[in-house]
């Protein structure tokens, strides 16, 4: 298992650099010029070109991109250019926030994916295998910010259960702000979760080891939980992985509609304000972040199943 | 089980009450703006600097509370009690309010902290994007702590205007809290302004409270909370549902009559004169080249469907600055004689015909994808349409068009923008030969007027010069009416500033007239 996970860690080193390379070269490659976009409408041509030189935009590109490539591998992304602030300290900001919705999504995805998607297995063709399948079209359709948008017109504009905008201050103020943008990337999850871990135990279900244990007289819980689930979760969690990966990214709109502090909001915010280095820190966090779901996921499965690290 | 039932309950009603305890002296604006960029006013730009900068900083003088006029004899001291301009125009002398404080015990204003603002808004080192502004000046002179006096290169009535009203960098700065935070001034900002800042939440909000010995007295209220709510749905929500008290509008058609449908009690507040929507029509690529086919586009613009598409919240224009901008004309002024602005599409259809073009002829464009561009052109788009001209359009992103147009790539080019209330300030940076875009003293001429068609510098030159009111005011005009008869631009309805706010909760304490986000908030009071 050590040697598998060393082999896994190497792995990663040339996906890294190879991601930071892609971030630097699609900002440097994308239209608009951030002096410009800090400086607005009235900057004359020698503002402009002061504000190029001390935020050396107008170093050659290979001195940028090693500059880009230091600060990345020592985790100091240096200032903003928009408004100077230290990205270090935004991010450390940001993260929580982004952290939090991404794992009380998931918390709600397989709470309510897993079972109901081992009920409706089990169930199968029944009435609630019906609902199942009504449950999982209904998330695969809403679109996360339209979702999220009706969500704020019942339970926050007119059931003013929820609040509508921002993050929290402290912890139960937090999770009252949590609980509409989870359950707008959790629902969908949940119905991803559900139908994976659906067709997944079915495919188990009709093994012959299954089919010995109920011969055996084996209790029909016991051959469902504790033989296939088991099983059937493999593919699961490769797919949870997945998705978590499409949650993060998610979690970008979410953050938006409800006004939510996070990654997705610096990014994008970035991204209007062409603040390379903001950007450039945002997606070098969510390429660990990719890199670190994987190989979590690779371990987990490994950790489930031990015959894969064997492969 | 009761007991379980009893703990979930409590737990959820804490759940539910978290945050519902707000200070009931706290005022919420909501701007559309993503972030702040600074509250040094050396770096401010946008509404969603302006506002927060207005609350924390005074100017010298200033127009009247919640108005943008800048006419002389209408301004309103600030930190200074009394003014004068020489009669050359080539001087002003400020007589400062004795014991305004700056905030945080910064001590007292005085006539070095004048001087100290002009230069450092004059030093290039400080790469301040309202330099030029300052650029006039040759001397500023302390005659004692309460008096200064600004001496120009050349008479310049509105100097004042330019350089010293709110917005545009004139904002008075503390020479020892600039010095003694130096970077961190950005963020952490001391003026003498009705609100002093307590703290900034990037993406967020900036949280500011009420200064004890602000020098025109206290604000009623305790705290103002500025939000940053860029997406238009959401700030919506947040000002119907009560979340925020204020917030500034969206230029989308029919936008503001639903807002007052689901919140009857909303009181909006329309800024005029407002802002300027201008169609600048490149004259350095075919066909715009040709005057008869500019002429054709001007007659195939009718203004009545602005008016039908957004309502009371844009006016007619009838010159180059909007109504009410000092030196605008008026309808009576339009001249009778062959005026290229008068809705005619047969005489459009003909002027294409006699430039070659019977069919008219097809064009390609970029607009940006907001709102404010994208509606005109696309109102523009039908409009040319029925008289044969084809307009290709292609939506960029806002940072890729304003960098794009600067660099002289686009043929026809629409643009929004807040300049003073001044007609002088809106040739300068549309129609000075200057100004054009490629040229290093660039600002936002586009169709480059001034080297191509004709050519009016002189003739601005003179008006931004003249001393005596009348005689000024013919003079743009008559400049206004040179520049329009070439068409380098269809100057489009102008756009009212747009906020609105929650007439039970919130009294602002005088009615907002400022088009930008220059009104304070040093009268508001919760209702």
């Amino acid at each position: 298992m050590g040697g598998y996970i060393l082999r896994r860690g190497l792995e990663v080193i040339p996906t890294v650099l190879l991601v930071l390379t892609l971030v630097f070269l699609a900002l440097r490659i994308m239209p608009g010029d951030p002096a410009v976009a800090a400086l607005g409408e009235f900057a004359t041509p020698d503002a402009i070109e002061r504000f190029r030189e001390k935020l050396g935009l107008n170093q050659p590109l290979w001195m940028q991109y090693f500059s880009f490539i230091g600060q990345a591998l020592t985790a100091d992304f240096g200032r903003s250019m928009s408004n100077n602030t230290s990205i270090n300290e935004l991010l450390a900001q940001a993260l929580p926030y982004t952290i939090s919705l991404g794992i009380a999504a998931t918390v709600i995805g397989i709470v309510i994916g897993i079972p109901l998607g081992a009920m409706t297995a089990v169930h199968r063709n029944g009435a609630l295998d019906g609902f199942g399948r009504v449950f999982a079209l209904i998330g695969f359709s809403l679109p996360d910010f339209y979702f999220g948008v009706l969500l704020l017109l019942v339970f926050s504009l007119h059931l003013d259960w929820f609040p509508m905008l921002g993050g929290g201050k402290g912890f139960l103020d937090q999770l009252h702000h949590l609980v509409l943008p989870s359950i707008t990337l959790g629902v969908v999850m949940a119905a991803f979760v559900m139908r994976l871990t659906r067709s997944s135990l079915l495919e188990v279900l009709r093994k012959d080891y299954v089919r010995t244990a109920r011969g055996k007289g084996v209790a029909e819980g016991w051959v469902i939980f504790k033989h296939a689930l088991r099983n059937a979760l493999i593919p699961v969690t490769t797919g949870l992985g997945i998705y978590l990966l499409t949650t993060l990214s998610g979690t970008i709109t979410v953050e938006l509609v409800f006004s939510r502090p996070g990654l997705g909001t610096l990014l994008i915010s970035g991204v209007s304000a062409r603040d390379y280095t903001l950007v450039q820190a945002g997606l070098v966090v969510f390429a660990f972040f990719v890199v670190a779901v994987n190989l979590a996921t690779d371990l987990l499965c490994a950790a489930i199943d031990p015959r894969i690290t064997l492969r | 089980m009761r007991r379980f039932r009893s703990i979930c309950g409590a737990m959820l009603a804490m759940l539910l009450s978290a945050g519902a305890a707000d200070a009931q002296s706290t005022i919420k604006v909501g701007v559309s703006q993503r972030d702040l960029g600074a509250m040094d006013p050396a770096f401010g730009i946008g509404n969603g600097d302006e506002f927060p900068i207005r609350q924390v900083f005074n100017v010298l003088v200033g127009p009247k509370d919640g108005t943008t006029n800048l006419k002389l004899e209408d301004l309103q001291g600030e930190l200074a009690e009394r003014w004068e301009m020489a009669p050359d125009a080539r001087s002003f002398t400020f007589h400062l309010r004795k014991g305004v404080q700056w905030h945080r015990g910064y001590g007292e204003v005085t006539a070095a902290d004048v001087a100290f603002t002009i230069q450092r808004m004059q030093d290039p080192k400080t790469g301040t994007a309202y330099g030029s502004n300052f650029r006039d000046i040759t001397a500023v002179e302390v005659t004692d702590p309460y008096t200064v006096t600004i001496r120009l290169a050349t008479p310049n009535p509105f100097f004042y205007a330019f350089a010293l009203a709110p917005r545009f960098g004139g904002y008075i700065q503390s020479k020892k809290a600039v010095e003694e935070l130096g970077d961190k001034f950005r963020h952490n900002p001391v003026g003498t302004g009705a609100f002093e800042f307590v703290s900034y939440e990037p993406k967020q909000k900036v949280t500011f409270r009420a200064f004890d010995k602000y020098w025109d007295g206290k604000p009623k209220v305790d705290t103002l909370e500025v939000l940053f709510l860029p997406e238009t749905a959401a700030r919506t929500l947040a000002f119907v549902k009560g979340d925020v008290d204020m917030i500034e509008g969206a230029t989308v058609p029919g936008w503001q009559a639903s807002v007052v449908k689901q919140k009857p009690d909303t009181v909006l507040d329309l800024g005029r004169p407002g802002a300027i929507w201008g169609f600048h029509l490149n004259m350095t690529r075919k066909p715009l080249d040709d005057i008869r086919v500019r002429k054709a586009i001007a007659h195939a613009i009718d203004q009545r469907v602005w008016t039908a598409a957004f309502g009371d919240f844009v006016s007619p224009i009838y010159g180059i600055a909007p109504q009410g901008y000092y030196g605008a004309m008026t309808k009576d002024d339009v001249p009778k004689d062959d005026w290229p602005f008068v809705y005619d599409p047969a005489k459009s259809k003909a002027l294409l015909a006699e430039a070659g073009f019977p069919n008219g002829f097809q064009i390609e464009l970029f607009v940006t994808e907001r709102e404010e561009y994208k509606s005109n052109v696309l109102i523009i788009q039908e409009l040319l349409r029925k008289v044969g001209i084809q307009i290709n359009m292609r939506v960029v992103e806002h940072t890729s068009y304003h960098n794009d147009i600067r660099r002289d790539l686009n043929s026809m080019i629409m643009y929004s923008s807040g300049q003073p209330p001044l007609t002088q300030a809106v040739l300068n940076a549309f129609y000075k030969s200057s100004a054009i875009v490629g040229k290093p003293t660039r600002n936002m001429n586009f169709s480059h007027y001034g080297d191509i068609a004709g050519n009016s510098d002189a003739l601005m030159e003179q008006a931004n010069q003249e001393v005596d009111d009348l005689k000024r005011i013919a003079m743009l005009k008559q400049v206004q009416i040179e520049i329009l008869r070439h068409v380098p631009a269809i100057p489009l309805p102008s756009p009212a500033g747009s906020w609105m706010h929650n007439g039970k909760t919130l009294e602002i304490g005088f009615p907002v007239k400022a088009y930008m986000g220059t009104f304070t908030m040093a009268k508001a009071s919760r209702l």
